[in-house]
């Protein structure tokens, strides 16, 4: 799982963030002024709206990626059921084939042209 | 002092939330990776019913089936072998999140969150792919099926009968098989090559 995670692409620059979290674990409460205080819950709003806008990215890129592939899936699903159906040997063959080709690649791989964007 | 309390009451709700639902997540992932190993598990048992078929190939009718349609597929022989050894189930670890005893401050609490949507992310991803790869092997199994049954009754139109004279065949120093029988034997074989690749695709 940990190497799956390496694959995730940073899209979303987050470097910034998570100095900025780096920080805001530095500061002690009591030692703050109003004005302190006010720059630390904007930094806190930033890196939580920065954790959720990337993933929400991910979440519907992801959705997005299982969505095509499960569309055309169903489609050779139909064909081997079409070869079935109509007794024709190469027509579920060849449903087949596709449907190999399909599920046996890697849904990342275009993960990593992304990650370089 | 009040000012980023109040506020943390709110990122304290948003963390309860995510940890119910990364809990929940967890666990159909790790269901959805369960399932998928039944069905390779029963993929490869399916596969088992080609070796009553293809022991009888001589080695030149093997090497006709392998070299002409089964390439860069898993051979005759392959699929037999891996069908024939339990296939070795997978094992997958989950991060399981720590109990934190005290409340944490906003820096642990935003830390935690982050951890949390990352894991949530890919346990998402990894229930897909599983879901996808135990469908695919489901519909697999049954065109292999099919071309199981097909083959069947072209080669043995007569049951047992149709056993029997095959085996005097084979007796009188002919092969089981005859050329003519190879279209059906080679169907066999490539969608027992399809499901072979399926069910031992990764999961990423």
């Amino acid at each position: 799982m940990e190497e799956l995670q390496t694959h995730l692409p940073d899209a979303i620059p987050f470097h910034e963030a998570e100095r900025a979290l780096d920080l805001l674990a530095e500061y002690k409460e009591a030692e703050l002024t109003r004005r302190d205080r006010a720059k630390v819950e904007a930094v806190k709003e930033i890196v939580l709206a920065e954790i959720t806008r990337k993933y929400d990215f991910y979440e519907k890129l992801f959705a997005a990626v299982f969505t095509e592939r499960n569309e055309v899936t169903k489609k050779f699903f139909k064909i081997i059921d079409k070869g079935i159906k109509e007794k024709d040997n190469e027509l579920v063959l060849a449903g087949l084939s596709s449907l190999s080709e399909v599920v046996t690649s890697n849904p990342l791989s275009h993960m990593k042209a992304l990650k370089k964007l | 002092m009040g000012f980023i309390t109040l506020k943390n009451e709110r990122l304290l709700a948003d963390l309860k939330d995510l940890e119910q639902s990364h809990e929940i997540k967890r666990k159909e992932t790790a269901k959805a990776l369960e399932d998928l190993e039944t069905a390779r598990n029963s993929a490869f048992l399916q596969l088992k019913k080609t070796e009553e078929l293809f022991k009888y190939l001589t080695w030149k009718q093997q090497e006709t089936i392998n070299s002409r349609f089964l390439t860069g597929s898993p051979t005759l022989e392959e699929i037999r072998r891996h069908s024939i050894t339990r296939f070795p189930a997978a094992s997958y670890t989950f991060p399981v999140l720590e109990k934190t005893a005290v409340v944490p401050g906003p820096a642990r609490a935003l830390g935690r969150i982050h951890t949390i949507r990352k894991n949530s992310v890919t346990f998402g991803l990894i229930q897909k792919r599983a879901e996808e790869l135990s469908g695919a092997i489901g519909k697999a199994l049954t065109a292999f099926e099919y071309q199981y049954k097909s083959a069947c009754r072209a080669l043995f139109p007569f049951g047992v009968f149709s056993r029997l004279r095959r085996k005097i065949r084979r007796l009188l120093g002919r092969s089981y098989f005859s050329w003519q029988d190879m279209s059906r034997l080679r169907d066999l074989g490539m969608a027992a090559g399809f499901v072979f690749k399926m069910a031992e695709a990764p999961v990423f």
